[in-house]
Parts: structure tokens; C-alpha cells; sequence
């Protein structure tokens, strides 16, 4: 029954009336609502969890018994937090702001230059040149992880980079990479561009003596905006949320970001675990990212679904 | 400056043909920075863990030896790769459910007149929460002493413990839970996609909506299925922060990744873990390249 209403197919979005459909589909109806509804709710629930452990005191927190919400919320848990020095919540959304701007600003001038060319520019080879650039989506991260990390290694050695305050040496393999562009990004506009910019203006530019990189930031820029937008904020929430290069580098708290920041506060664990802290951290450090997708929302739903749907 | 002294002399033909050839240059020009940054950060650090599966390296000695295939013939001799590869596997297993909750879930959403935007929002959170504060909370949720679901229930199951089931239990729901959303707006998408006369056709001809589904909705989406399929393959077999933050290194929690990242990281065995890097990635590759042909990625 449920299934049956669940299953209800998209024409009937817009004539739904609900007088018009029979008994059992109305029964299947509520049946699938009630379902969804407490999907929701589940949804909800760790949010909801991270919020109220982190209200309450730690030995609330470590309580068998079950508490769902603290009797005297400590509201104060986030100040305490972020102004706790051993935390370091506050450098370390600084450290990760640095990484966003300088990856996003540069990678974003390589990923929409490339698009450029592939989308407009005459280009022998164009096929291959861009199979070779996707070839890089297909390797793990894993598989290069390692020759990275040693060269990095060498590095810090080659530079006697002084380990104890070694800003910004650490952030630099998470930010070099990306200053060279993200094919994602790259692939994404070049279907863009070819739909948004009509070559009639590109003739007219080049008949008017515009060079292609005017043409570039003059036309194709302007005409794309809101494509790479979209695509600088799915970048800016992937490199927030980002988590296993950091912590491969990321060790000296001077250089931590924010999702390292939290496993090290997770990773004390046993001694005395502070879990209300761990969990205002948590709720902290996901909120900005909340927010920041339901302002660009429709933005956001079209980078997924760019990658699903292309046939 | 050279050219254009050039381009003076020329017929018209020959002009566009240096034009052309301008272009070209400059569109290469263009693509510069990406193909640098591939040859660095994709071609060599590849080639090198490759040719480093092939050596062992002293930390000590700082001395590397070409040892041949002994790195593979020692990881597939090793219990504790074997056992990360099969819990790769098995934490898997949570994949076709997502996917088919996710389906529901998006045909249910597109026919709700209202209070759809809400509901989508809440379902996409985990998508946009960081795997670090998901893999926090939900640690907390399974805890065995104080964890909301052994409290709530009544339990007593040691979820994050050395049973080799619970954990994996414990996961696939974790797993589910964050999956739902991103294949909810894929599916949605694609539903937007299949055209309305269908399922009019559909009905005139006396076609129940179990049937639109299975004959119409579902071959449709095949496309999307196939993607979600592959994408969360290539996800799941990448899973590390799982195993590193969620069970805290918990063997019945230890990914193939986590296997690298161990060996190779933390205990500096180079060899051994670029083995089964390479390994991990010619699986990762040849799943890519079928989806590479199958959506025709490359015609744009």
C-alpha cells in the first residue's frame, strides 16, 4: 500500500487532489508520510544529539542513563570552547579560510582558463588532452599519497623548516595541488561555455583586435557567472569538510584545521573525554557549511546533479 | 611582435591559417597550469608509488632496495590486508539500500505538493556535514556504555567493540543515514527529466502506478543508478574515516585505505603500502573507465 502511493508517478504532482484519489491511496499516502516524516526526524536526530550532549556536564554526558535533554543547559560550552587555547578552534578556522581562499582564488583562474580553451579554442589533440586531464579523477588519493608525503618530508628537510612553528609549510601540500585547477570544476564549465557564450561574439571580439585572454575574462567569465559559482561553493564545502590529507600533515596545532582540530579533540579520548566539548565542536564546525547550503541551495542541488544526470 | 610583421605579407589563406595556428598556441597556452598540475600531483607521484611498491625503504638506513614483487607477495600473504580488504567489501553492503531508500524517498518527495523543500534539506545534511563530525556524533550514538542507541533500547551490545557484525551493523546504518540525501536529489534530478506524456500514455493504457514504476520510472533512472552505483563504489572503497575516527582503529573497522595510511604513514613501510595503493587503484581505475565509456563522459 505504502509503496503503491509512494511510487505515485510525477504527473500527478500537478492535478493532486486529494478528493480525486481512491481510499487505499490515500491510506498508502499517510502510510509513506508517516514514514518520511520519521526519516526526517532520524535525520535530525544527530544534530539534535550534538546540540544536547554538548549542553550537558560530562559526567551527564557519560550518565547510562538516558538524557535527552540537560535539566541546566551550559550554554556556555561554545564560548569555553572556542576560547580554549589547547582547542584551537579560532587559528584553526583561520587556517582553514587560508586554504579555501588560495586554492579557490587561483585554482578557480586555472579551472575556468582551461574550460576556456576546451569549450572555444581551436585545439589539436582536444579529445586526448582532455582524457588526460580527466585521468586524474580516476586515481585515488590513496595511490598518490605516499610519493607526496615523502617528497614533502624531503622537503621540510631540504629547507631545515623549523617543525616547531612550521606555518605555513604543512598547509602548503593541501593548497599547491589545487592552485593548478579541479578538473571537476574544469569539465563542469566547459559544458557551460559552450552553451552560454554564442561564438558570434567571440568573432566580433576578435574582429575588434580582443585578445583570447580578453575574451576570456571579458566575455566568457561574465557569461558563466553563476555556473562557477556553483561550483566555487561545492569546491569551498569540500575543502571545509576536508580530512584525510590534513590530518596526514596537519600535526602541529599551529597548522591545524578545523576538521583536524576536532579529531584531536576526539582522539583524547579515554583520558577524562571531555564529549560535551567534542560535540559543540562538531555542531560548530558543521553549522557555517548548513548554512552556506541552504543561502546557495539551488546552486549547490545543480553541481550534484550535473554529475549524475549527464548522459 | 614577430608575427605580426609576419601576417603583413601573407595571402589571406595563409593569415588564417597563422591564425589558427595562434589560437592553438594560445589554447595550450590555457590548459598550461591543469596539465602541469597533472603531470606532478597524478603522472609522478603515481609512477613513484609504483615504482616504490617495488622497494623497500629503511627509515633508519634511509636506504631503498629493489626488492621486485616481494611487497605483493607479503600483502597477499598478510591477515590484516585480507581482512581490510573484505571489510571494504562488506561495508558495502549498505550501498543498495541507500540507493533503494533514496528512490523511494525521491518519488515521494516529487509528488508532495508541499513541504518538500524542508524535508529534501533535512535529508541532504549529512552531505554537506564533514565525515569527521558525522563519524563523531554517531560514535557517540553506538557507544556501548552511554551511547543513545544502547540507552534508548536497552541494550547492552558492545557496537564499536571486537565483534566482527556489530560494527559493521552499526555502519551500514551510519552509512545509509549519509548517503540518503545525495541520491535523493540525484534521483530527483532525474525524475525531472523523464517526460509527463509517459506515464499519461501509461495510464490510458490501463497501467498501474506498480507497473509505470517498474516499466517506466525505473528504466529511466537507469542512468542515475548506474552512476550512484559506481560513484558510491569508488567512495566506499576509499573509506577511511570510518575506520580512523568512527572505531578508532577498530579491527572489525579497518578499510583498505586505513591499511595504507597505517603502514605507509605511521609506520613508514613505503613499499608495502604503495603495494596495495596500487593495487586499490588499478581496481578504482577499471571501475572508472567502465563508467567513463558507459555515460560517454568525454563527448563534451
Amino acid at each position: 500500500m505504502s509503496m503503491d502511493m509512494a511510487l505515485k508517478p510525477v504527473k500527478t504532482r500537478r492535478n493532486s487532489n486529494w478528493h480525486k484519489r481512491s481510499k487505499g491511496e490515500k491510506v498508502g499516502f499517510v502510510i509513506a508520510t508517516i514514514f518520511v516524516i520519521f526519516g526526517a526526524l532520524t535525520m535530525l536526530f544527530p544534530y539534535f544529539w550534538m546540540v544536547s550532549t554538548a549542553l550537558k556536564t560530562i559526567a551527564e554526558a557519560n550518565s547510562v542513563q538516558l538524557i535527552l535533554w540537560p535539566a541546566k543547559p551550559n550554554w556556555s560550552v561554545f564560548r569555553d570552547l572556542i576560547n580554549s587555547p589547547a582547542v584551537n578552534f579560532l587559528p584553526s578556522i583561520g587556517n582553514t579560510l587560508f586554504i579555501e581562499v588560495t586554492v579557490i582564488l587561483i585554482g578557480t583562474f586555472s579551472s575556468t582558463l582551461a574550460a576556456f580553451a576546451f569549450a572555444k579554442l581551436k585545439m589539436r589533440h582536444r579529445r586526448l588532452k582532455l582524457l588526460v586531464l580527466m585521468s586524474s579523477m580516476m586515481v585515488p588519493y590513496a595511490a598518490v599519497m605516499l610519493p607526496q608525503y615523502r617528497a614533502y618530508l624531503f622537503l621540510i628537510n631540504f629547507f631545515k623548516v623549523d617543525m616547531s612553528n612550521p606555518w605555513p609549510w604543512p598547509l602548503l601540500p593541501l593548497i599547491i595541488p589545487g592552485l593548478f585547477g579541479n578538473i571537476g570544476m574544469t569539465f563542469f564549465l566547459i559544458t557551460a561555455m559552450k552553451g552560454s557564450i554564442p561564438d558570434s561574439l567571440l568573432e566580433s571580439a576578435k574582429i575588434d583586435g580582443a585578445s583570447y585572454f580578453r575574451m576570456y575574462w571579458q566575455i566568457a567569465l561574465p557569461l558563466t557567472k553563476p555556473a562557477i559559482a556553483a561550483q566555487v561553493i561545492f569546491w569551498f564545502v569540500g575543502i571545509w569538510n576536508d580530512f584525510f590529507a590534513p590530518s596526514i600533515y596537519l600535526t602541529n596545532p599551529k597548522v591545524w584545521t578545523l576538521q583536524v582540530a576536532l579529531t584531536s579533540l576526539n582522539s583524547s579520548y579515554g583520558t577524562g573525554t571531555n564529549i560535551p566539548w567534542i560535540m559543540a565542536g562538531s555542531f560548530l564546525a558543521s553549522i557555517p557549511m548548513i548554512i552556506v547550503f541552504i543561502i546557495f541551495r539551488n546552486m549547490f542541488v545543480q553541481s550534484v546533479a550535473f554529475s549524475g544526470v549527464k548522459e | 611582435m614577430k608575427e605580426k610583421d609576419k601576417t603583413k605579407t601573407l595571402t589571406p589563406a595563409k593569415r588564417k591559417s597563422n591564425f589558427t595556428r595562434h589560437e592553438e598556441r594560445v589554447a595550450n597556452l590555457f590548459i598550461l597550469l591543469p596539465m602541469i598540475g597533472f603531470l606532478i600531483f597524478t603522472l609522478a607521484s603515481f609512477g613513484f608509488g609504483f615504482y616504490q611498491s617495488f622497494t623497500n625503504f629503511n627509515p633508519v638506513r634511509q636506504e631503498t632496495k629493489w626488492i621486485w614483487f616481494e611487497n605483493y607477495k607479503t600483502l597477499l600473504k598478510d591477515k590484516n590486508f585480507k581482512d581490510a580488504a573484505l571489510n571494504t567489501v562488506l561495508l558495502m553492503a549498505s550501498i543498495p539500500i541507500g540507493i533503494t531508500l533514496g528512490l523511494l524517498l525521491a518519488v515521494y518527495l516529487k509528488n508532495l505538493a508541499k513541504g518538500s523543500k524542508l524535508l529534501s534539506l533535512l535529508y541532504y545534511l549529512p552531505a554537506i556535514t564533514s565525515a569527521v563530525a558525522v563519524n563523531i556524533v554517531w560514535r557517540y550514538i553506538f557507544n556501548a556504555e552511554f551511547g543513545f542507541i544502547n540507552s534508548f533500547f536497552g541494550l547492552k551490545i558492545d557496537w564499536i567493540g571486537v565483534d566482527f557484525w556489530f560494527i559493521k551493523i552499526a555502519l551500514w546504518i551510519k552509512g545509509v543515514w549519509s548517503a540518503l540525501g545525495v541520491t535523493m536529489i540525484l534521483y530527483l534530478a532525474g525524475l525531472n527529466n523523464i517526460p509527463l506524456e509517459y506515464y499519461e500514455a501509461a495510464s490510458v493504457d490501463g497501467a498501474s502506478k506498480w507497473q509505470q514504476f517498474i516499466h517506466i520510472t525505473i528504466p529511466l533512472l537507469s542512468p542515475t543508478t548506474f552512476y550512484l552505483v559506481v560513484t558510491a563504489i569508488i567512495g566506499g572503497l576509499q573509506s577511511f574515516a570510518e575506520a580512523q575516527i568512527f572505531a578508532n582503529g577498530q579491527k572489525g573497522a579497518r578499510t583498505i585505505v586505513w591499511y595504507i595510511w597505517e603502514r605507509g604513514i605511521y609506520m613508514s613501510k613505503y613499499g608495502l603500502a604503495s603495494a596495495a595503493s596500487f593495487l586499490l587503484a588499478t581496481f578504482i581505475i577499471i571501475i572508472t573507465i567502465i563508467q567513463f565509456r558507459r555515460t560517454k563522459v568525454l563527448d563534451v
